[in-house]
């Protein structure tokens, strides 16, 4: 075994836990349903859920909440995805007591007090407006909303769908949240910090399961979005499409051929090109994301205006150029070297521990998967690599999404049709 | 509480080598060089952000970006830093690999390559850096802007990437100049922070032994004239939520004054209890976000803050809610302790990290002389009264000290 952990189940709540002598505690807890499960037309609950947790609990005032959590010098993050809410925290030893109490009853009763929803829809709405000033984040949001074509999972708030959200939505969203057939925790600390972690957290989770029932999303045919930022210096470009979840059996050949596409940074091929032959970028990369239900491949790199064009063609050729005439024996040793080399320095901390052990329980991977998935690095060859290749990567059907000034527009247009992309405020 | 042991060893070459043995999985090497925009000119601004660059494009041995090839093959996590005051290279590797990381660091501080087709084609990868992170972000242009209001006659008046024109014109001889003065082992250190291998120090002598060059001469360092009254700039840009940065010149990272300030830091800006939080984003609800934070650096440092209006409307309202509770000088103990607690906390938290303990250790090395600055601060926060923050704070927080930058949209 690589590291120590042990694996429980308490109740119908899955647990891992790994024992340390550290100063700390680290906690994780993931509970399956994120925004997708957002009603339709109240896109946004989930989030502001999220967001409200520490907004008043057991008849205690946000600011109570806020000011005892902190005067620990401890951080409660809940974070909504896609498929998940996550809570987690990394918290002194000698302070762990108190805050496993504040998100006992953040998590067991929490208020969404009306006039607090207030507050914190005025802010979601100011985000909405914020992200179209930063070029960055107007082009990922754009494209999420756009990936998945008009599957649930694109669905994104907006100006009218979050003002529609009421407190009775949000205790509604809470209902079928951290129920314990669909929540699992990840803990690293000391015996006695991570018992007694256990004995407060795990009567709050209610009985039942919280379905995700949605059919994977396919890719589609290629469409072009552009959205126009006039002062723009520099264009932003992402592109990608539906991709396997994390149940496929091929994950680790698909980590392999990411690597040498774009995910291995200055070893990747799109490196190697559009940023040190062709000089078109500082950075690009390209990533899998595997998720329960769907899966998504992208890539994300930003130039010049006048080379948008140049760019966007010579990362699609490279990406063509990689089905067609596939990696080699030596690029996957070399991206094997890689993981098999990284892996221990992945867990050096507790909160590192944490990350993988909830990934682990989460999607089901199996309580010897981290030494599996050494094994399976090992044994991959570029024949294994170029057989799937085919089966992840469709270039042709990338949705591509740019944010750029005039110039670039005239650039995009010459790659064929464009969907002008506006603000929704 | 906390592991924290280090040696500093000289080595026969005329750097230094800081150990920090750990119990880790990995090794962090670093080299610190005293390298940083602070010792640029006019004209070469951003030459030594150009040659951190420049440090990957390939040496005698090794081809372009082939050194950070090397290191992903080992698994290992690489990359480089530059600053005010310094540049940090690092490589975070299984120490297994610690031979061949040393040898080829030498490699490239020895016998960099700086081929001149590579300098032409890293000039425009660092202008669209520029463009990534200033000139297309509006925030990043409020901050180039803050650090050239607040600091008028120190260098640290201008961005560290430098500006563009700089960036344009500057010559590949000069780079080659401004590291054969600067990359030298007496202006360097090594940092080794992790699982160490017994020969760590004969490692660096054998593949660095022949580094030569002297101490630089390092230019006159201006000093920042007292500020006398508030100074103000106003940006129309294509933003739809206008924005403030305020910004006050504090005194650097060894100053007896710097960690009292971190105090007061975490009071007004740290987490959703904090003083801006609760009154600007929470009670008048007239920020969508609000913040700030201190920009650690070795001559001054710059404590900012920020404030993103919720609405289109009136960022002056917004400004004067943000100075109101700046230049609120009250502190009760509870509020004290909460911002020891979180100093405490991170403190911990990072030595959790092999990297992060050796940049910390790094920092009081290169800033004060001495590797345990950060451990000393501690010490220091701990035993500071309300009374020695209150002088602090009514000290550098004040209006006559404030520099403001101020973004519009277009509307």
């Amino acid at each position: 075994m690589i590291f120590n952990r042990k694996f429980l189940v308490k109740g119908r709540v899955r647990i891992a836990v790994h024992l340390r002598n550290s100063e700390s505690l680290s906690l994780r807890i993931i509970t399956r349903g994120g925004r997708a499960l957002d009603p339709e037309a109240r896109e946004g609950t989930t989030g502001l859920m999220a967001s409200l947790f520490l907004h008043g609990c057991r008849g205690k005032a946000y600011e109570d909440v806020v000011e005892e959590l902190e005067s620990t010098g401890t951080s409660l993050y809940f974070s909504p995805s896609l498929e998940a809410i996550q809570a987690s925290f990394w918290s002194l030893r000698e302070f762990a007591h108190k805050v496993l109490g504040i998100l006992r009853d953040c998590l067991e009763a929490p208020d969404f007090p009306a006039q607090e929803l207030e507050r914190e829809r005025g802010r979601a709405l100011a985000e909405l407006k914020r992200v179209w000033d930063e070029p960055e984040e107007a082009a990922s949001r754009i494209f999420s909303g756009k990936v998945f074509g008009l599957h649930p999972y694109s669905r994104l708030e907006t100006v009218s769908s979050l003002r529609r959200i009421t407190r009775e939505d949000l205790l509604e969203r809470f209902k079928k949240s951290f129920l314990s057939g669909s929540t699992y925790m990840a803990l690293a600390g000391r015996e006695e910090d991570v018992e007694e972690a256990l004995e407060v957290l795990l009567p709050i989770f209610r009985e039942g399961e919280t379905p995700l029932e949605f059919p994977e999303p396919s890719p589609l045919p290629m469409r072009i979005y552009f959205y126009l930022k006039e002062d723009a210096e520099q264009t932003q470009i992402r592109m990608g499409h539906p991709s396997f979840t994390r149940a496929y059996p091929h994950y680790e050949e698909a980590l392999v051929l990411n690597y040498i596409l774009g995910g291995g940074g200055f070893s990747s091929r799109l490196m190697e090109r559009i940023r040190a032959r062709e000089g078109l970028t500082y950075s690009i990369r390209s990533s899998f994301l595997p998720m329960l239900r769907a899966g998504l491949f992208s890539i994300s790199t930003f130039t010049r205006p006048e080379n948008t064009l140049k760019t966007l063609e010579a990362v699609i050729d490279e990406v063509k150029r990689t089905l067609k005439e596939g990696v080699t024996g030596e690029e996957v040793e070399k991206a094997k070297s890689y993981f098999i080399g990284h892996f221990p320095l992945g867990l050096e901390t507790p909160s590192q521990v944490v990350s993988l052990l909830s990934s682990v329980l989460f999607y089901g991977l199996g309580e010897d998967y981290p030494e599996r998935f050494l094994e399976k690095i090992r044994a991959l060859g570029p024949e294994d690599v170029n057989r799937m290749a085919r089966d992840v990567l469709f270039p042709e059907k990338f949705q591509v999404v740019v944010v750029g000034n005039e110039e670039a527009l005239k650039e995009v247009e010459g790659m064929g049709k464009v969907e002008r992309v506006f603000p929704e405020y | 509480m906390m592991e924290f042991r280090y040696e500093i060893l000289p080595t026969d070459f005329g750097s230094r080598v800081l150990l920090i043995p750990r119990t880790a999985p990995l090794v962090s090497f670093q080299i610190w060089v005293r390298a940083g925009s602070k010792y640029e000119r006019p004209g070469i601004t951003g030459i030594s952000h150009m040659l951190e660059h420049m440090m990957f494009k390939g040496s005698r041995n090794y081809g372009p970006q082939e050194h950070a090839r090397r290191v992903q093959e080992m698994g290992g996590e690489f990359n480089a830093f530059t600053a005010h005051d310094k540049t940090v290279y690092f490589e975070n590797i299984s120490p297994e690999y610690l031979e061949e990381i040393v040898k080829m660091e030498a490699d490239r501080f020895l016998y960099p390559s700086f081929d001149p087709r590579e300098f032409s084609r890293e000039k425009e990868v660092v202008m669209e850096e520029r463009k990534l992170r200033t000139d297309n972000s509006p925030y990043g242009k409020a901050e180039e802007e803050l650090f050239a209001l607040a600091f008028q006659a120190h260098p640290y008046h201008w961005p560290i990437i430098g500006w563009a024109s700089d960036i344009e014109n500057f010559s590949r001889e000069a780079l080659v100049s401004y590291f054969r003065e600067r990359y030298t082992p007496s202006n360097s250190f090594f940092v080794l922070c992790g699982q160490i291998p017994d020969n760590a120090l004969r490692l660096v002598e054998k593949y660095f032994g022949a580094w030569k060059g002297g101490k630089p001469q390092d230019p006159p360092m201006p000093r920042e004239p007292e500020q006398r009254g508030s100074r103000r700039s106003e940006m129309i840009m294509d933003v739809k939520l206008p924005f403030v940065f305020l910004g006050f010149v504090t005194p650097g990272y060894c100053h007896g004054d710097f960690v009292l300030l971190s105090l007061i830091d975490r009071i007004l800006t740290e987490g959703e209890s904090s003083r801006l939080w609760q009154s600007l984003v929470h009670k008048e609800a007239l920020a969508s976000r609000a913040g700030g934070g201190i920009y650690p650096m070795g001559d001054y440092s710059l404590f900012f803050f920020y404030g993103v209006s919720q609405g289109e409307g009136d960022v002056e309202a917004l400004e004067a809610a943000l100075v109101k509770e700046i230049v609120n000088y009250e502190l009760e103990p509870p509020e004290l302790e909460k911002a020891r607690n979180q100093v405490l906390a991170e403190t911990v938290s990072s030595l959790e990290r092999s990297y992060y303990t050796g940049i910390s250790a790094g920092e009081g090395l290169i800033n004060c002389g001495e590797p345990g600055t950060f451990l000393r601060q501690l010490e220091r926060i701990k035993g500071a009264r309300v009374e020695d923050v209150l002088e602090v704070w009514g000290k550098y927080l004040k209006e006559e000290r404030r520099n403001t930058v101020l973004i519009r949209g277009k509307g």
